[in-house]
């Protein structure tokens, strides 16, 4: 075991020392990920930090995993040529050893280079959690456990998902269950004015049935208390009879904690970044050791993305099927939507192993899912590896 | 055709002869069409031989950017041994390929030469009991690999075995114990290098003139 982690290491170190073009390649896509965004901060969309945050470090993760992808295949696409492959079958290296330590180096590689740029994002930029730490800096977080809708009519309506439109004389009452510990602040946003020409918003928001606000709203608000709560509160948002109509984002209606100190969100955002590095220069590597380099890197960037936009295709595929319902969907359509999704459910979620989306919404940087994603992406590299390492320490047909 | 063990076994012919296509037989990564190939009392191939022999391919080392002791450094780790047996063992390979003073350059700095001295010293690296380098001269300038193959002849004399191939054999050559000429695939001609390497009236002769005879004789 000492010596196959040994040979790991000495096949990762010499890899992580080579190719210095790889390292250069890495920074100046990182630097496009940086400037890139920078030059959309101007739209609407992404004027808010932890929106902006998001969206350049995301693009930086997934530049930095297609030059792992690139350096990992070629790493072990330069070895095939030169017949080192072979040459290191004759030695106590196992086929597999050289596949991870090949595909460690090469996630070094890639990570070295990017690493004073994602220091910088989180450290010196902006909308990066340092500069941002209201905003950013992970909280714990208490969602309401029942929402109801209260009509002009007396009845009421539960409500279980997304945004909600309330109407002039209408309520919203929503009720907490727990409380997060220290002084906890109430966030609850909403839009009034939602037309130039519609009336604005004249409401009473009540705690325990007592008002504490009663005003007036503008374009774009929301309420934030902060106090120490005996219990867990019921909040109430009544707008009166001549108010214009609200759009209350009840997503994002929480009940959140002091903010907590970023250490751990950064080593999050790290160690799902490198965890993601490996993966994606394990796969050029596994790869690279059944077909040429360039076919390597289109197959392995194809996947990448699958990877990437997961969440994406199964959500599309989730609107195929739920419209088919409805009798607007080709029957045949649905049926490649829903093998769609099947294929697509089979690949790891490394938007869900990086991590990022959990600080952007400054929740605890470990959530209860992560233990899957990380095993979902090790259970990948392992699918990812084998067959290669098989490949690789395969002996020529016809020998003994 | 038999290696006995602590021998520095030559194998020369003409471009497209087959010594490399053996050498990869030897190396156990090429399978023969008929007939069978041992190494060290195992089949070529064999899980057993890990670690016991090594093989410089013909394009060993063509885009490295490692250093040439790093390079040399992660051969030998592969092959295992403590910390100072593979340090000893990388010292005394970048001393038989000359390359004590070039240690700290990267491989792809180096000129052709340098390169596949470099890339012998890799093999050299790994202590193995059985060396299998095809065309380690390639390249390389005539006083260079002289001392590179009085070097290895060396080596063999403490107990390696070693098969090396050339198509550009050189008087250094003769400190070798045996010399097989290839053509077409097949040995035609099998001796000690003294042998072969004298013609029928006992003056010396070129490679270039055993190579022809031994092409003419098939």
């Amino acid at each position: 075991m000492t010596g196959a982690l040994r040979r790991v290491a000495a096949l990762a170190w010499a890899t992580a020392r080579e190719s210095s073009w790889v390292r250069a390649l890495a920074l100046a896509l990182a630097l496009l990920a940086a400037f890139a965004v920078t030059g959309i901060e101007v739209l609407p969309e992404v004027a808010a930090a932890p929106l902006r945050f998001e969206r350049r470090l995301t693009l930086l993760c997934w530049l930095a995993s297609g030059a792992a992808l690139l350096a990992g295949a070629h790493a072990v696409g330069r070895d095939r040529r030169a017949g080192q492959l072979d040459a290191w079958r004759l030695s106590h290296a196992r086929a597999g050893e050289i596949l991870l330590g090949r595909a460690l180096g090469a996630a070094a590689q890639v990570a070295l280079a990017v690493a004073p740029l994602f220091a910088w994002l989180l450290v010196f930029d902006a909308s990066g959690p340092c500069r941002q730490r209201d905003s950013l800096a992970p909280r714990e977080q208490v969602s309401p456990v029942r929402v109801e809708r209260g009509l002009v009519d007396g009845s009421r309506r539960a409500w279980r998902r997304g945004p909600v439109l309330l109407d002039p004389g209408e309520r919203l009452e929503l009720q907490f269950a727990a409380l997060p510990a220290g002084e906890a602040e109430l966030v609850l946003p909403w839009r009034g004015s939602l037309t130039p020409s519609s009336p604005p918003a004249r409401f009473t928001l009540r705690l325990d049935g007592d008002p504490v606000v009663v005003g007036k709203g503008g374009e774009v608000t929301g309420f934030r208390l902060r106090r120490h709560w005996a219990q867990p509160p019921r909040i109430e948002l009544a707008l009166a009879p001549e108010s214009g109509v609200v759009r209350v984002d009840l997503p994002a209606a929480m009940l959140r904690g002091p903010p907590r100190a970023l250490a751990a969100t950064f080593a999050r955002l790290a160690s799902g970044h490198v965890a993601e590095l490996v993966l994606a220069a394990l796969l050029g590597a596994a790869l690279a050791t059944a077909m040429a380099e360039g076919l390597a890197l289109v197959l392995g960037g194809v996947l990448l993305l699958l990877c990437n936009l997961r969440a994406l295709f199964v959500d599309a595929a989730d609107v195929v099927r739920e419209v088919h319902g409805h009798g607007w969907v080709d029957p045949a359509l649905r049926a490649i939507a829903v093998a769609y999704e099947r294929l697509v459910a089979l690949l790891p979620d490394v938007t869900a192993l990086r991590g990022v989306g959990r600080a952007a919404r400054a929740l605890p940087p470990w959530g209860a899912a992560d233990g899957a994603a990380f095993l979902a992406a090790s259970v990948a590299s392992l699918l990812i590896a084998l067959p290669a390492a098989l490949l690789l320490a395969r002996r020529p047909r016809g020998a003994r | 055709m038999t290696v006995p063990r602590g021998a520095l076994h030559l194998l020369a012919g003409a471009n497209g002869a087959g010594k490399s296509t053996l050498l990869r037989l030897l190396a156990g990564v090429a399978a023969p069409s008929s007939g069978a190939v041992e190494l060290l009392g195992f089949p070529a191939g064999a899980a057993e031989l890990r670690g016991r022999v090594a093989w410089l391919p013909e394009a060993s080392g063509a885009e490295w950017a490692a250093t040439v002791e790093e390079l040399a450094g992660l051969a030998a780790a592969l092959h295992g041994g403590s910390r100072a047996a593979r340090a000893e063992r990388v010292e005394a390979a970048l001393q038989e390929t000359d390359l004590v003073a070039l240690r700290r350059r990267r491989f792809t700095s180096l000129s052709k030469g340098e390169r596949r001295r470099a890339a012998t010293a890799q093999v050299l690296a790994t202590g193995a009991e059985l060396l299998l380098l095809d065309e380690p001269l390639d390249g390389v300038d005539p006083e260079s690999a002289e001392r590179l193959l009085e070097r290895l002849a060396a080596r063999a004399r403490r107990g390696a075995t070693i098969v090396l191939s050339s198509h550009v054999l050189l008087d250094g050559a003769i400190g070798g114990d045996r010399l097989t000429v290839l053509a077409g695939g097949r040995i035609v001609a099998d001796g000690t290098p003294a042998q072969l390497l004298r013609d029928e009236t006992g003056a010396r002769r070129s490679f270039a003139a055993l190579l022809r005879q031994a092409r003419g004789g098939r």
